[in-house]
């Protein structure tokens, strides 16, 4: 059974790259276009692993992270944000992020490799 | 008078003709009556008229009596008158008025038979006196009496007797006026003259011993002494010169020489002349006088100056007992063969050959009666010594000696020569004295001076020494010194801190002088001694304070005007200065402020790690430490500052601390509001880029392309990568600059954190075929931010490698100096040129020499050190020459310093 992957970004160009790296590799994908639907989606189904925006609209990743924090989830929550300050990484670490990294800065076919890391 | 017989033995021999009375001029009287042999009236008449004695006959009776009957030319002579002048006169005519009155009764004895004479006073006829001896006595013609009067002028008699008189007088003046007793005796032995003396002697008056002889006035036994003695010349006639000794009325003992002599007076007797001297008094001098000859023989023998005669031409006839001592001879006889030259060295100092100098001394003393010089003796030894020689000429037994007197003057000598010494000691002192020293006499002319006194006035001293001050200054300054000189004479007190400006070589000088009295050894003032230092510095120093002071005031002013806040400090006790605007910045007012610690200020958001990093750079001492901080006012309100700090050294330490501080929170509110936009900007463009980047992926990974298209797709994905890079850089920056920058530190070994580095370049290296070594100390251990050390690092090493020619070595080593650890990064590379080095570390700079060979710099990089580094509270320098290298050094705190 493959795994299920929930990615909340409200970028629909990015949403088409992680689809399409992310199908080849077998992921089941399910993509929530802003926070409150990712907590919609999860709270209908945990998923195997977020990967999480942070700039979005509505309720932002940091809203998201609390959410997950405060209903006790324990799937991993992977931070995917081109916002790039300390500041934020230790936020969301500290809001229970496994791992954060800057987008622009990161190659897409690394991502497989860092999502197998977790499930 | 023998020749004039009395009248009645004339008359009676007159009248006798044997009578020769013709010779003695015998008057005509009646000789017709009484006598026939004066018979011839001519004969008589030629005896009358030729006569020398004035012969008058007058009228003897009536009223005519005294009249001139006849007069003989003699008589008229006598009295100047002629003959004829004369019998019309009477003869009182010629008397003085006494004899006038005496006439009458003269003429009544005469008629009466008498003749009488008498020497009386007649005038001539010119009115002179002149004396007269004359005879008268009466003539009978014819019944007749007339007065016949025989006249001889005496004038001469008269002068002749005076003179016997007073020649007499003189004589016994001359006797009496002696000073010894001088007496006469007769045969008799009987004192018929004596002098005052004589009778001084005798102790009576003159008519007490006047006719009497030795026995009225002494003992028998002693009066038997005398008359023999005086018999013994009388006998003889020989002069006879006897001592005796005899006690006077008073008791007295005196010794007399008397010096007897035997005259023969006009009468033919025999009288003694007895001239006494009582040489008591001689004797005792005698006596003294052996005494004292016996004290200068005394004298002579022990003076300790050596006394010697010196017969010139002939050598010494006499020397003391110090002669022969000085001279080393065994006695005086001895001594007596030598001459000067003999006692002397060949040469004396001056070179000159003894023999011939001493015989110009001989010669000069001869001239001038003394002569007083130096000379140089030798003694029999051989020895040589000083000597200083008196010769004084003198006369000995008729002959011209020299005597000399020698003194050994080796030790005064010895004592000059110390003396010299002593002196040049106090040159020496004198010349070591930083102050002009300086003697004047009361003249202004310099006695003595030091050397700091001639190298002043830029003189040899013996150029000065003598010289008047008013050779040296016109006249009108050297006046001006001159009168404290004269002022410090006068007083005799001393005059201090005289400041006066002068002309010197070097330019006008001023100096400060003490002027004291110089007073000779008998502390008479001689002159001034002067003491001067040159404060010309002080003086300049003085005006460059007063200088300083008004700049300073002028800065002050400045300051105080300024509209950056400046406070300076010290540590203890804290704010010494604020300045207006610092006022206004903080609120507090100056004295509020006053010794208040800065901290009052701090708000507690500037992180204390920038407090210590700027006090690791004040402390260094060579460099602001500038940074800004978050500060409170007095009303609580906080401000953006941002902070300068630079240290006031004194002696190698910070002693005080001067903080300008400017308001920069509209600044810092533009740097968060430009990071946040940053930040927004950079999300912005991130979104896109990484759709970009993952579709070139994609592109790259899932399509086939063909050759050309996976290159270009490769180019592409690297613009994209440095297109991120830059974003990152720039948010970087923006979010230092905006002081959001987080400093963690923490304790880590540095050789890991190089470590974890080397896999990131290794790969880049390996494509250009360079060799990277890197040197660590495994040991090194420092408490600092390792991420951002790291981010330090990888900006060196990229550059060290990006800019460095294929095939070269790359050097990394660390070691630790003091407490700082030093990292240095080395190439190989093309260097930074000279001209651009000191803008290397600006942003956005690139050096001209690599933006053409290595394109995609940012011209961030090295910025971003700077940046890092400081707020490491590090430091970053480099070294650099083109094409052959570079070597950055950071310099890291081993612990970050705290704030003290």
């Amino acid at each position: 059974m493959s795994k299920r992957i929930l990615i909340a970004e409200d970028d629909a160009f990015l949403v088409k790259m992680y689809q399409l790296e992310l199908q080849e590799a077998g992921y089941e994908i399910e993509i929530a276009k802003d926070g409150q639907k990712a907590i919609d989606s999860i709270t209908k189904k945990e998923p195997d692993l977020l990967l999480l925006d942070l700039l979005m609209p509505d309720v932002d990743g940091f809203g998201v992270l609390t959410h997950i924090q405060k209903k006790g989830y324990k799937f991993p929550v992977i931070v995917l944000s081109n916002l790039s300050q300390e500041i934020d990484k230790e936020k969301c670490k500290a809001l229970g992020a496994r791992d954060y990294f800057v987008k622009s800065d990161m190659e897409l076919d690394q991502l497989a490799t860092l999502i197998k890391k977790y499930v | 008078m023998q020749r004039n017989p009395s009248p009645k033995q004339r008359k009676k021999n007159c009248c006798d003709q044997s009578c020769s009375c013709r010779n003695e001029g015998h008057p005509s009287e009646d000789a017709d009556a009484l006598c026939p042999c004066h018979n011839k009236d001519a004969m008589y008449r030629m005896l009358f008229e030729k006569s020398p004695e004035g012969v008058f006959i007058l009228e003897s009776q009536g009223p005519d009596a005294g009249k001139i009957v006849d007069v003989n030319v003699a008589a008229a002579r006598m009295n100047g008158y002629s003959i004829d002048e004369l019998k019309t006169m009477k003869i009182v005519d010629l008397d003085t008025p006494e004899n006038v009155q005496k006439a009458p009764s003269r003429f009544r004895q005469i008629v009466d038979g008498e003749w009488i004479s008498d020497q009386i006073m007649h005038r001539r006829k010119d009115g002179s006196l002149f004396p007269i001896e004359f005879k008268a006595g009466p003539l009978n013609i014819n019944g007749k009496i007339y007065i016949l009067a025989f006249v001889h002028d005496i004038t001469k008699n008269k002068e002749a007797e005076k003179n016997a008189l007073e020649s007499k007088h003189f004589l016994r003046s001359i006797l009496n006026s002696m000073a010894d007793p001088v007496f006469v005796k007769d045969k008799k032995h009987r004192w018929i003259f004596l002098n005052d003396a004589f009778c001084a002697f005798m102790g009576h008056n003159r008519d007490e011993v006047l006719g009497k002889s030795d026995y009225d006035f002494f003992p028998k036994d002693q009066a038997d002494v005398f008359w023999e003695k005086d018999e013994l010349v009388f006998t003889s006639g020989k002069e006879n010169i006897n001592e005796e000794q005899f006690t006077d009325a008073k008791g007295v003992i005196h010794t007399i020489v008397t010096k007897k002599s035997i005259f023969t007076d006009p009468d033919g007797n025999k009288i003694l002349v007895g001239i006494i001297r009582d040489i008591t008094d001689q004797k005792t001098a005698e006596a003294k006088l052996q005494i004292s000859e016996t004290r200068f023989k005394t004298l002579y023998d022990k003076a300790a100056d050596a006394i010697m005669l010196l017969a010139p031409e002939k050598g010494f006839i006499a020397g003391n007992a110090a002669t022969i001592h000085l001279f080393e001879c065994r006695n005086e006889q001895e001594f007596k063969t030598f001459t000067p030259d003999q006692l002397s060295p060949a040469l004396q100092p001056d070179g000159r050959a003894s023999s011939e100098k001493m015989k110009e001394m001989v010669q000069t003393a001869l001239e001038k009666g003394t002569n007083f010089f130096e000379w140089k003796h030798k003694r029999m030894n051989g020895e040589e010594f000083f000597a200083t020689v008196l010769l004084a000429k003198m006369e000995l037994e008729g002959k011209v000696v020299l005597q000399a007197t020698v003194r050994d003057i080796t030790e005064t000598k010895v004592a000059e020569e110390s003396m010299r010494k002593l002196q040049n000691d106090q040159q020496v002192i004198l010349d070591a004295v930083r102050a002009w020293i300086f003697y004047k006499d009361k003249d202004n002319r310099f006695l003595r001076v030091n050397k700091a006194f001639c190298d002043a006035m830029s003189m040899a001293r013996e150029q000065l020494e003598g010289t008047s001050l008013f050779d040296l200054y016109p006249k009108e300054q050297a006046e001006q010194f001159w009168k404290d000189d004269k002022e410090v004479i006068a007083s005799g007190k001393p005059k201090m801190g005289i400041v006066e400006s002068m002309q010197s070589p070097e330019g006008l000088k001023w100096v400060q002088t003490d002027k004291i009295p110089y007073r000779n050894a008998e502390g008479t003032i001689i002159g001034v001694i002067g003491f001067s230092v040159d404060i010309t510095s002080l003086h300049e120093t003085r005006q460059k304070l007063e200088q300083e002071a008004e700049n300073a005031k002028k800065f002050m002013e400045a300051v105080e005007a300024s509209s950056i806040a400046t406070v300076i400090t010290t540590t203890e006790p804290g704010v010494l200065y604020a300045n207006s605007a610092w006022e206004q910045l903080t609120g507090y007012s100056k004295e509020e402020a006053m010794n208040q610690n800065p901290r009052i200020l701090q708000s507690g958001k500037t992180p204390r790690e920038l407090y210590n990093r700027m006090w690791a750079t004040i402390l260094r001492g060579d460099e602001f430490a500038t940074d800004e901080i978050i500060n409170r006012r007095k009303n609580g309100s906080e401000y953006n500052a941002e902070l300068h700090v630079f240290p006031i050294m004194e002696n190698g330490k910070a002693k005080y601390f001067v903080g300008l501080q400017t308001d920069i929170t509209l600044r810092k509110r533009a740097d968060i509001a430009k990071s946040e936009f940053m930040s927004l900007a950079s999300h912005q463009l991130r979104t896109p880029l990484t759709g970009i980047r993952w579709g070139l992926s994609l592109l790259s990974r899932r399509e086939k392309l063909t050759l050309n298209q996976q290159a270009l797709v490769n180019e592409l994905q690297q613009q994209t990568s440095r297109m991120a890079e830059s974003i990152n850089v720039m948010l970087h920056l923006s979010r230092i600059e905006a002081g959001k920058m987080e400093v963690k530190n923490k304790p880590c070994a540095l050789s890991s954190v190089i470590n974890e580095l080397c896999g990131e370049f290794h790969p880049l290296a390996e494509q250009k075929m360079q060799q990277c070594q890197f040197r660590l100390d495994d040991s090194i251990t420092l408490t600092t931010d390792p991420a951002l050390l790291k981010e330090i690092l990888a900006n060196l090493i990229t550059n060290a490698i990006k800019y460095t020619p294929n095939n070269k070595t790359i050097e990394l080593t660390t070691k630790v100096l003091g407490n700082e650890v030093h990292i240095n990064v080395r190439d190989e590379g093309f260097g930074i040129p000279q001209d651009q080095q000191d803008k290397i570390f600006s942003k956005f700079f690139r050096a001209t020499n690599v933006v053409d060979k290595i394109p995609d710099g940012t011209g961030l990089g090295l910025y971003l050190v700077y940046a890092l580094t400081k707020l490491l509270g590090g430091r970053i320098s480099f070294v650099s020459a083109e094409n052959e290298g570079s070597t950055f050094s950071l310099t890291l705190p081993l612990t970050p310093p705290s704030n003290p």
